[in-house]
């Protein structure tokens, strides 16, 4: 008898492990799939679409400091960037790290690149860091912060 | 009239990022402070942090510092690599105020905050860096950096979860 409650409790706690591990994984994979629709939308040039990604008081900082807060001002931010932008210009990125802080927390770190950009001799970077916040809100994953950054190695020289 | 830094702004992914009129960086850093004023005061317990994140970093405590954060918290300033846990932060902390941080100050402001759920609050800042020398023992000028910080709530004080911080690259054109 003491056999079998053990093995009873035993399986509980291992199904209770893999119910958690799978709703990790099922909201990882939402995640992941946030980024991924925000690709197609920015290859599509729909600032619309980019926005509804975004929490209603989500806010983004680029690498220059240059800062843009609330879902209406990011929508309106994607349609000038798209108005100055090249056709052939093209925005890869790829997630690095991938760390819940809470269940409906999680922070996301990867890189990003740009390609199709007119030469310039101003040495624009053209890729680097990004860092986004993203939570989960009515059961759906929305960027809540977004940041860009681009990596300086100390000693500082700015 | 297309300025060649104006496709930095969105380069961001995710990001969003103002492109709005594409200014340099130091207006927008101005509007940015000003603009994000969010509603509401900011809570004292979290410039109180702020505040003892630079006395720890004043004192070259990077046990100090470490301590402000959770334990499975992660943390990633201008040099871009990621720490994690409170260990591998603390090390980090050692390395830069005993090499290229030694006897520097730090100030920070944090210029707004928002909550992005129960015991959860986001806050940006803005940081310089005074008093590192050259590779040559020369005075370096102040590094000036912004910050994104997520605090979680522990009883009465609050805890960094993650931060990123960096130094804004320049526009080119602009000095």
């Amino acid at each position: 008898m003491r056999m079998l409650v053990s093995i009873i409790m035993t399986s509980l706690g291992f199904l209770g492990g893999l119910t958690l591990a799978q709703d990790t994984s099922a909201d990882e994979e939402a995640i992941r799939q946030l980024d991924e629709r925000w690709k197609e939308a920015w290859s599509n040039r729909d600032a619309q679409a980019l926005a509804e990604l975004f929490a209603e008081d989500a806010d983004g900082i680029d690498a220059m400091g240059a800062a843009v807060s609330g879902r209406m001002a990011i929508e309106e931010h994607y349609i000038q960037s798209f108005e100055n932008l090249p056709p052939e210009a093209g925005a890869e990125s790829e997630i690095v790290s991938l760390r819940f802080i809470r269940p409906t927390l999680a922070v996301v770190d990867g890189t990003w690149s740009m390609t199709g950009l007119p030469e310039t001799d101003e040495g624009l970077p053209t890729e680097g860091l990004y860092t986004v916040f993203v939570v989960k809100r009515g059961g759906q994953w929305l960027y809540a912060a977004g940041r860009s950054r681009i990596p300086v190695s100390p000693p500082r020289t700015e | 009239m297309l300025k060649p830094w104006c496709f930095i702004s969105f380069l961001t992914f995710a990001a969003a990022v103002a492109s709005v009129g594409c200014q340099p960086a130091g207006e927008v850093m101005e509007e940015a402070v000003t603009e994000e004023s969010m509603e509401g005061a900011l809570d004292a317990s979290v410039q109180a942090l702020a505040d003892e994140y630079a006395a720890a970093w004043n004192a070259g405590d990077a046990e100090g510092i470490a301590a402000l954060y959770t334990e499975d918290a992660d943390s990633s300033g201008p040099d871009g690599e990621i720490y994690t846990g409170r260990q591998q932060i603390a090390e980090h902390y050692r390395e830069l105020l005993e090499g290229p941080d030694v006897g520097t100050t730090i100030s920070i402001r944090t210029t707004s905050s928002r909550e992005l759920e129960p015991g959860v609050v986001l806050v940006n800042g803005g940081f310089e860096v005074t008093g590192s020398m050259g590779a040559e023992g020369e005075e370096m000028p102040p590094a000036k950096g912004l910050s994104t910080v997520i605090l979680v709530q522990d009883g009465d004080t609050w805890r960094i979860a993650s931060l990123r911080s960096w130094i804004p690259v320049k526009a080119p054109g602009t000095t």
